[in-house]
């Protein structure tokens, strides 16, 4: 989350595919922090589990 | 002219969609007489229905057509819907949980629920009610004109467009109207479930064929200004608070809680809510196509026909069209045209809530529980026709202004609803003034901003550069809260000595 609110790391033109890392960096983080969610929500909800 | 092709599949799939939305009502059967049945679909929706729902709920003609149009205007700075998806759900991934467990518990339907129990406050408990009634009005408004861009792409060039295109929308409200009265949440969400498929198709179809066709997106970007390709210096404060701002306001609309509401377990919710930034994914492609449009002719030779004022709002659709085979396009397009009812229902049947539930039951407590669940049904109803009025009034770029209006009402509510549940010691009297400060200060912040004129800017100039009103409006509201309740906790203290 706050990674993406860090503008400067990620302002950049060099291209990927033609994409500007601006754009790219971001649909990268966009996946990844579902990850990181979906991880939260399995540790947290472990123990209700059993 | 549009294709025969593009009539058939876009009118079969809206006639499915009808279908889908009646039968809705046998699904999962409940008593439809109970409001937590009607409103919340019997608070038994799993993993999956939720994400579809929650999904069809927050990622509306916000999406589809507002971020776009910002993207094709401005540039890179409407990207900020991105880091916004990023935050909200996982701000709402750790808190709204916690409230579905306290809803359920003491069987709260609206936030205003929450609210009066917790703080023990009518007067707080309305205000919140009239703030989230209020806030949404536009965000419906702003679902219409999202419809009306479809509408008003497909006919162009047709006789008498303004008119078919206006009948098209009453007919859609009519039959929205008459399927929400019957099926409530449960036609909300199969329809739901219905957009999202039709969509997804969409924006897969979307992002192969129009980078294909334009030669790729080095191209498309190679072809315009550098403020489309990274996000000028001084605009960096403005894309922060945005999204910033707007993250932290998305979850305390009416309709969101009432999709939270409607899940079966806080785990199931917590699940279907850290999987919803993959919508976001959809997001920032069809965003992109603010960019990639400037690269297809055919595209900007269709939007050259309409108003400078306008085309941004029918950026995507004038894409689908110039891009896609007419029967694909009818699919593309309905799902667009969808995507803008689907939510209105939802957002239709929070704001009854309230004012049912935490308006008119204040005023007449001994309302009836059938009196109760025909109220709300019918102000569901109204609610929608009056968002309906407002858009064959007034120009679409104000619905749209006046939907910024509304993120900056709504999150002055954060503090008795989200810290509400987390911090004890808050006092009821600082919560109201700090609400109705926060709310006052940013109209006429943004009032000011525009020069007392049309809302279209939502961003204050100040040293470190531009900041988004909503999140100084709320710094005003949290400083009285918290300056209000230390004190009231320090008179309490002396009292008990």
């Amino acid at each position: 989350m706050t990674l993406s609110l860090m503008v400067p790391l990620y302002n950049d033109s060099t291209e990927f595919y033609g994409i500007p890392y601006f754009y790219w960096f971001q649909i990268v983080l966009l996946a990844s922090s579902t990850g990181f969610y979906l991880a939260y929500s399995f540790i947290i909800d472990k123990p209700q589990v059993k | 002219m549009i294709s025969t092709e593009l009539i058939i599949s876009f009118v079969s799939l809206f006639v499915l969609f009808i279908i889908l939305g009646f039968w809705a009502k046998n699904w999962r059967k409940g008593d439809l007489n109970n409001v937590s049945e009607w409103a919340l679909a019997g608070r038994k929706l799993g993993t999956t229905v939720i994400f579809f729902l929650i999904g069809a709920d927050l990622y509306s003609a916000y999406t589809f057509v507002a971020i776009p149009s910002g993207v094709f205007v401005k540039g890179s700075l409407y990207f900020f819907a991105i880091p916004y998806v990023i935050i909200t759900f996982g701000i709402a991934t750790v808190t709204m949980p916690k409230f579905w467990t306290i809803s359920r518990e003491k069987g709260y339907v609206t936030a205003s629920d929450f609210v009066k129990d917790r703080f023990g406050s009518r007067t707080l408990s309305i205000l919140v009610a009239i703030t989230g009634i209020v806030a949404v009005l536009p965000y419906i408004a702003l679902q219409i004109v999202g419809m009306q861009s479809v509408l008003t792409v497909m006919l162009a060039g047709t006789s008498n467009a303004q008119m078919v295109s206006e009948i098209a929308l009453i007919v859609s409200f009519v039959v929205l109207a008459a399927f929400t009265f019957t099926s409530g949440l449960r036609g909300a969400t199969l329809t739901g479930i219905f957009k999202d498929i039709l969509i997804w198709i969409t924006v897969i179809a979307i992002i192969v064929v129009v980078p294909l066709s334009v030669g790729g997106f080095g191209v498309a970007f190679s072809n315009l200004n550098s403020n489309y390709v990274t996000l000028p210096d001084t605009l960096i404060p403005g894309y922060t608070t945005l999204a910033f701002g707007s993250a932290i306001a998305l979850y305390l609309y009416p309709h969101a809680i009432n999709g939270v509401l409607s899940s079966e377990s806080a785990h199931k919710l917590r699940k279907s809510t850290a999987l919803l930034p993959l919508y976001g994914i959809g997001l920032a492609i069809l965003a992109m196509m603010g960019i990639l449009v400037y690269s297809v002719p055919s595209a900007m030779e269709l939007l050259s026909g309409f108003p400078e004022g306008s085309r941004g709002i029918l950026v995507v659709p004038s894409l689908i069209l110039s891009t896609m085979p007419g029967w694909f396009a009818g699919v593309a397009l309905l799902g667009i045209f969808i995507g803008g009812l689907v939510p209105a229902a939802i957002m239709a049947i929070a704001q009854a809530n309230l004012l049912t539930r935490n308006i008119i039951k204040e005023i007449r407590p001994s309302l009836s529980p059938y009196s109760e669940i025909r109220v709300t049904k019918w102000a569901s109803t109204i609610f929608k026709f009056v968002a309906l009025a407002f858009v064959f009034s007034v120009p679409a770029s104000y619905s749209i202004s006046l939907q910024l209006l509304g993120g900056i009402i709504i999150v002055q509510i954060l503090p008795a609803v989200l810290f509400g549940m987390y911090v004890k010691w808050l006092h009821k009297v600082s919560l109201i003034l700090g609400l109705v400060a926060g709310c006052v200060s940013g109209i006429l912040i943004v009032e000011f901003v525009n020069n007392f004129g049309s809302p279209t800017n939502s961003l204050l100039g100040t040293p470190v550069g531009p900041i988004y009103v909503a999140l100084i409006a709320l710094a005003i509201n949290l400083t009285i809260v918290f300056v209000g309740s230390t004190i009231a906790k320090k008179q309490n203290k002396t009292k008990e000595k």
